[in-house]
């Protein structure tokens, strides 16, 4: 998987961080809104192939300026919206999705609907994982907690907001 | 380094794009269009981003150049293509029958810098619950008039 010249022709990097994408964010887990727990939150790819669902209350979201994570959307930064692997569960079309695992250095194992090209995010990648907020059904309730990567962002995009910027990863979450 | 285009040696600047695993490749001589960033629920879901923020080049100055064999399109709807590659999933262009000769860059997908600057947030009616506009560029909730213009 993979080509080799991928880390050699890439100008930036991923984020090594730790081994759960957006782990800071896990602080702020207990500031999550407040929703019924039976109403599922539903997210779907562009062609309707893939189609999952949120029990529970979501995690927080965040926007990662990371050139990986822009490439894998095509987009300015991605939006995820961290989750619990145990509230998370396709409806249909797992067989649809594609799984890449990028060579060394690179860690993140990105899934996409192989017919839509749809960026899911990476389900199935530890007890808690980021999931693309822009293909969710319903408002999740949670609201973007800041940027990051900001050092690495395109330089074509000026950030708009207010929320706040960091220039790596978002910092470590306290010890408990 | 992200570099501003690239010179080809006969004065035209180039732009180079990439997916996530290297594996495919583009160039696009010239200069981009006016680009825009679209809220629409078709372009978010296309992506998997907040919104879409493309730009057009001609067709005739577009070239895959690596990588061909990867590449997958979704016809989303008739005549319109959204071109990814289909081992890492990036996102990297569009096409249209309806506009044969153009191209549609996902402007996260380039290596160098385009030069031009989003003009404006469109659809914005339609633009995610929980995305906030705050900045200074003009917003139009639908399409705005005269749109190649604006975007």
């Amino acid at each position: 998987m993979g080509c080799p010249h991928a880390f050699a022709h890439e100008p930036s990097r991923e984020p090594p961080g730790a081994p759960v994408r957006f782990r800071a964010m896990i602080r702020l887990d207990s500031e999550r809104v407040s929703m019924p727990e039976t109403v599922p939150i539903r997210g779907s790819c562009h062609c309707g192939g893939v189609a999952f669902e949120i029990r529970g209350k979501p995690g927080p979201m965040g926007h990662c300026h990371c050139t990986r994570c822009r490439k894998a959307c095509g987009g300015a930064f991605w939006t995820a919206l961290l989750v619990r692997a145990a509230d998370f569960r396709y409806v249909r079309g797992r067989e649809l999705v594609e799984r890449y695992v990028p060579d060394p250095p690179y860690r993140h194992v990105r899934c996409f609907c192989r017919r839509c090209g749809c960026f899911l995010g990476e389900p199935d990648s530890g007890e808690r994982f980021p999931i693309s907020a822009a293909i969710l059904d319903d408002d999740p309730g949670s609201r973007p907690q800041g940027h990051e990567w900001v050092a690495d962002g395109a330089p074509w995009y000026e950030i708009e907001d207010d929320l706040p910027r960091f220039e790596r990863g978002f910092p470590a979450a306290p010890a408990t | 380094m992200s570099a501003r285009g690239r010179n080809d040696g006969s004065g035209d600047r180039v732009l180079r794009g990439s997916c996530l695993c290297g594996g495919v490749r583009y160039e696009a001589r010239g200069t981009a269009g006016a680009v825009g960033h679209c809220h629409c629920p078709s372009c978010r879901k296309s992506q998997g981003a907040a919104f879409a923020t493309n730009a057009s080049v001609r067709r005739d100055d577009f070239r895959v150049t690596a990588g061909e064999e990867l590449l997958r399109g979704y016809e989303s709807s008739p005549g319109k293509r959204r071109h990814f590659c289909g081992r890492c999933g990036a996102k990297l262009y569009a096409t249209a029958a309806a506009a044969p000769g153009i191209v549609r860059i996902r402007l996260g997908s380039l290596d160098d810098d385009p030069g031009v600057r989003p003009r404006a947030h469109i659809w914005t009616s339609l633009r995610a619950p929980w995305q906030e506009l705050t900045g200074d560029l003009p917003r139009f909730e639908k399409e705005p008039p005269g749109r190649d213009e604006v975007v």
